[in-house]
């Protein structure tokens, strides 16, 4: 096993964090007509340990791809991806349909052998499915070691080292390349894509598959039965005086 | 207006605000989202007098402390937003 890094980086679309997201008419999925859209911010953060990577370490990686999967728009979140400094990227098209984690896995499978990356730095989660799933399947599936929830990530050699968050502390753990991290929120602060560096991205590979070029099949094994808004807090009332508090704090059980 | 020095600072200018613009669009929909911003920075662009070599240094200057202010804005945005709703 060569000792450069060849990383991939799948990046998704999501509803802008920055926006309520409003449920539809029907029930089962949100409003997306009119909606900002930008790059998820868990896969942000991925894409800038990758970034990191490359910059601390010269000739340590020999490349980083990004790869989207979703709507034909996601060009606009690989464009950010190329402006921010990732090397080439594939687009994924598998329409408006929201695709599973289990499909999303098995397409980025696909997607790895083809690029031959030996080291896969995703976001933990998306923000709109809230999933936390896909990196798992994937390691699954590649059958490589996998370390989650990473707040530190050092390359020693063939080694990884990452520190993940969990409870209450951390977690160091080391492994052999190829491997697979999933970013948590506090691994680093994402750089902003550049009006000049988006244009200059214009000009980057941007190469673009459909499902069935990689020769996966996206079916659905789960149905969306009810979205519902969580409940919305009632209103408070103002008392008069102290005696009045006083017997509505005995009313609502409180003293 | 027409040494090529002056012709470049106009580019120069043309440009800042540009990155203004485009920056703008990512400005936080509870702060009055991108129309809010827009129309502060052209009140801004046409109220900025400059009458000397100094005034537009220091215009100039502003300009670019304003679009890091953006960056670090949307960055603890983006951060605080995440972790009120991932840590918390």
């Amino acid at each position: 096993m060569s000792n450069k890094l060849k990383i991939l980086v799948p990046v998704k679309r999501v509803i802008d964090f920055a926006i309520k997201p409003r449920i539809n008419k029907a029930g089962t999925g949100v409003d997306t007509k009119g909606v900002k859209f930008s790059m998820n911010p868990f896969c942000d953060i991925a894409l800038e340990e990758s970034l990191r990577l490359k910059e601390a370490n010269k000739g340590l990686v020999e490349k980083i791809h990004a790869v989207s999967i979703g709507p034909t728009k996601a060009q606009d979140i690989l464009r950010t991806a190329l402006a921010k400094g990732a090397d080439s990227t594939t687009l994924v098209d598998v329409g408006d349909e929201e695709v599973e984690p289990l499909a999303v896995a098995k397409l980025l499978q696909k997607v790895v052998e083809k690029e031959q990356s030996n080291l896969v730095i995703l976001g933990k989660q998306a923000i709109d499915d809230d999933s936390n799933q896909t990196g798992q399947i994937l390691a699954g599936l590649l059958n490589w070691p996998q370390a989650t929830f990473a707040s530190k990530v050092e390359v020693e050699g063939d080694n990884v080292k990452v520190t993940r968050e969990v409870d209450g502390g951390s977690d160091t753990l080391s492994a052999k390349l190829p491997m697979i991290i999933t970013t948590d929120l506090r691994l680093n602060e994402p750089r902003y894509a550049s009006l000049p560096n988006i244009m200059k991205a214009k000009k980057k590979p941007l190469e673009k598959l459909k499902a069935s070029d990689l020769g996966i099949e996206l079916s659905k094994r789960l149905k969306t039965l009810k979205l519902e808004e969580p409940a919305s807090r009632e209103a408070g009332i103002k008392v008069d005086s102290v005696d009045e508090l006083v017997a509505k704090l005995k009313e609502a059980k409180a003293i | 207006m027409d040494s090529n020095a002056d012709i470049d600072i106009i580019d120069y200018i043309r440009q800042l605000f540009k990155t203004l613009v485009y920056m703008g669009k990512d400005y936080p929909v509870d702060l009055g989202g991108y129309p809010k911003f827009i129309e502060m920075a052209k009140r801004g662009f046409r109220n900025t007098r400059v009458e000397n070599d100094h005034d537009l240094t220091q215009a100039l200057a502003k300009g670019n402390y304003i679009i890091k202010e953006l960056e670090s804005l949307y960055f603890l945005k983006k951060y605080r937003y995440l972790k009120r709703t991932y840590k918390e």
